[in-house]
């Protein structure tokens, strides 16, 4: 009976989905059904260029593509752009500001956390340094700090650029801020002297959490007297996914909070079910919209299909929000609750596979553009482990594969493909982007960049890779009932050992890249008036 | 400054992306169809209408990743490392006047029906073996274990460490259960022990 129920509820809402994508798609709600349509000022497509780049360096870029005709802006544009970026660009340097200090915090808190893996008794004797607390320390400093602190700093950013006007209320969002980290700090001190919720993702003392509820909600309050003021008749798709990740992070945090009302196994559900949509619901459709701005931004080239971008957008919406429960696969839950929760892991392949073709048009052709910008090349990583990640977590999902995975190494090395490879990745894209038009003025040091983004692909790869293959060596070891349950513990520690060497290069990247932000923001190094280039072909140097 | 001044790096970039209409690719539909028709397979294949507290569905023999449908698949040495390892340790020898060894005991190669009431019910108070006295406490395996497992891990037990004593049948076992069927606690050591054997 109750698999009947099940797929007919199923079928019901996958029909009504593909109805309102179809009826999306071609307008039908629209009372102007040229809202599908682009709308592009003249001379201003196909344009290559590096979003920094100097006529000397563009001309390298240009022989890249094969439409490199004269680049001509329409000077009303500029004048908007400009309007856009003076009225957001001290909010947008507090909120970078802070998760680069949240940034610098959760490295260390995490690498901290994982040559104890390894050393248990290293450091043993002060207790917030001890592995429970400097763990979830790290987990709540790059959820609750970096994370949100970038992705909205660059949210508040690109929203008055979409809309075509000015930033409304910012003095709101700054004080969302300054609530925000006021609630974090206190929720971090909470954790270190060791009051915890218990419940991962939500370890913070719900009392703190009113604090981080209120700023966010204050920040969104910005959100939406801005876009009451917006100038465009088309809302571009990055808007969609910031306007939606701010509606649904407060509902969601705010459910998972409220003390007295979640018990026993509903607990664990509804722990999970928020676990997961602060990923899904949040993070992911920040970096998303970031992707989405700043990819075809720099190569110049609109994104290929509102279609796929409909489709994508609302199946992340309908599938996202049902497929916490996967994590408690073998948990003495409801058997339909994991199967639909598995279906709709499975279903997520749909979104990914959208975004990943639509972003794949766009940058058809034009590949080696890669070699230049710094912004591109953390967008493209950022999205291939997109990609790569949803995969794996869908697979992962499955009640064949998670009887090994589950409980292991290999879960939390997944984890960090999506939020570092993926999320953080996207935002540092992003915020490379952002800061000179913030600052008004280029890095001072490109090569400090490079240094960046490489230690950053070889810090998550080898954490990756040493995490996935020990975690799965781990399952097994687990399921083998004639092995003692220890030699499953001791067979992970020369993965550990390498998961470590992985965290201190990533840390490493981010004390380059807190460095070369504080050499920006205090105006030191060289004053440079061409664009943050990775290589300008030779012929081409000025 | 002026708010109508444009920097140089706000000049210098393209216009904002837009997007444009090309349709939903061909593939992509076709995966689309291929997900729908996997989320309503996969719904049935998966049997909603088993209780929850069943956890899922799977058993020790699913987390042991063997095929365990007859009798003489299961395997007593797996159940003896799951169970039993933590006091009686992995030779067989006990922990020296706290558990009591199963390699070279009298009570392992005694009777069959000894050994699976010991194991259906467990022990509480004072048990002599081979001379010493150990005053510790086993728990019972009636609910955990049917009568195939403990006839398979009293069979091992039977013949492992030097001991040689003859397989115990899932027949014995079940004649015990329900011989022994009323009996809701350990035997009382010695005291209730002693007289079966």
């Amino acid at each position: 009976m109750a698999t009947i129920i099940l797929l007919s509820a199923f079928i019901i809402s996958i029909v009504a989905l593909v109805f309102f994508i179809v009826a999306m798609i071609r307008g039908w709600f629209d009372p102007d059904s040229k809202g599908a349509e682009v709308i592009f000022a003249a001379n201003e497509i196909g344009n290559p260029e590096d979003p920094a780049a100097s006529p000397e360096a563009r001309k390298a870029l240009e022989r890249t593509s094969p439409e490199g005709d004269d680049h001509a802006p329409d000077p009303r544009e500029l004048e908007s752009r400009a309007a856009a970026d003076r009225s957001t660009d001290t909010i947008t340097f507090v909120f970078l500001s802070c998760a680069i200090v949240w940034l610098l915090a959760a490295s260390f808190a995490g690498l901290t956390a994982s040559i104890k893996m390894h050393e248990p008794d290293w450091l043993g004797a002060y207790e917030w340094l001890t592995f429970g607390r400097i763990r979830t320390l790290h987990l709540n400093a790059l959820a609750y700090g970096f994370l949100p602190m970038a992705g909205l700093g660059l949210a508040i950013w690109m929203l008055p650029r979409l809309l075509k006007t000015t930033l409304v209320g910012g003095q709101f969002a700054l004080l969302g801020a300054i609530l925000w980290n006021a609630g974090l700090i206190a929720g971090l001190g909470a954790i270190a002297a060791g009051f915890s919720d218990g419940m991962e993702w939500l370890e913070m003392p719900w009392q703190v959490d009113i604090l981080l509820v209120v700023g966010g909600a204050i920040v969104a309050v910005t959100l939406v007297l801005t876009l009451r003021r917006r100038n465009v008749d088309h809302l571009y798709v990055s808007v969609w996914y910031m306007g939606a990740a701010l509606f649904w992070f407060p509902i969601l945090f705010l459910v998972g909070n409220i003390p007295g009302v979640h018990f026993g196994v509903q607990q664990a559900a509804m722990n999970w079910w928020y676990g997961h949509n602060a990923l899904g619901l949040f993070f992911t459709p920040l970096a998303l919209a970031t992707i989405y701005y700043f990819l075809p931004k720099v190569m110049g080239t609109p994104v290929k299909s509102y279609a796929l971008s409909l489709l994508g957008f609302w199946t992340l919406a309908f599938f996202y929000g049902q497929v916490g429960a996967h994590h408690l696969i073998g948990s003495p839950v409801p058997g339909w609750l994991i199967t639909l929760s598995i279906v709709q892991s499975m279903m997520m392949v749909i979104p990914v596979f959208a975004f990943s073709v639509n972003q794949y048009y766009t940058m058809q052709g034009k590949l080696r553009m890669l070699l230049h910008s710094p912004t591109l090349r953390f967008l493209a990583f950022a999205g291939l482990m997109y990609a790569a990640s949803s995969v794996q977590g869908s697979f992962e999902a499955l009640r064949a594969i998670n009887t090994v995975t589950h409980f292991t190494h290999y879960t939390v090395g997944h984890a960090h493909l999506g939020l570092y490879g993926f999320v953080a990745m996207a935002l540092f894209g992003g915020m490379y982007f952002v800061m000179p038009r913030v600052m008004q003025r280029e890095w001072p040091y490109p090569k400090l960049i490079l240094v960046h983004f490489w230690l950053s692909v070889a810090g998550i790869g080898i954490y990756f890779i040493a995490l996935t293959f020990g975690g799965w060596f781990q399952g097994m070891a687990m399921l083998d009932a004639t092995r003692p349950f220890m030699e499953s513990v001791t067979l992970t520690l020369p993965y550990l050992k390498g998961r470590s060497i992985g965290g201190a290069l990533m840390t490493l990247a981010h004390v380059v890249f807190a460095a070369h932000f504080v050499a920006m923001v205090l105006r030191l190094g060289p004053a440079r008036d061409a664009p943050a280039l990775f290589y300008v072909p030779k012929g081409d140097r000025a | 400054m002026d708010p109508k001044q444009v920097s140089a790096q706000e000049k210098r970039e393209h216009a904002d992306p837009h997007e444009q209409a090309m349709s939903i690719p061909i593939p992509i539909l076709i995966l689309v169809a291929l997900m729908v028709i996997f989320g309503i397979f996969y719904i049935l294949a998966g049997d909603s209408s088993t209780p929850p507290e069943y956890g899922d569905q799977r058993t020790m023999k699913d987390l042991m990743a063997k095929a365990a449908s007859t009798s003489d698949s299961v395997d007593g040495a797996a159940i003896y490392t799951a169970r039993c390892v933590a006091c009686h340790q992995a030779t067989g020898a006990g922990l020296p006047g706290v558990f009591p060894p199963l390699a070279g005991s009298d009570w392992v190669a005694g009777k069959p029906e000894v050994i699976a009431k010991i194991v259906l019910h467990g022990v509480q108070g004072t048990l002599t073996v081979n001379g010493t006295a150990f005053n510790g406490a086993m728990p019972p395996f009636k609910e955990q274990m049917n009568d195939v497992e403990i006839a398979a891990v009293a069979t091992y037990v039977r013949k492992s460490w030097g001991n040689a004593a003859p397989p115990v049948g899932a027949a014995v076992v079940a004649a015990a259960r329900t011989e022994t069927a009323s009996r809701t606690e350990p035997w009382k050591g010695d005291a209730e022990l002693a007289a079966m054997k």
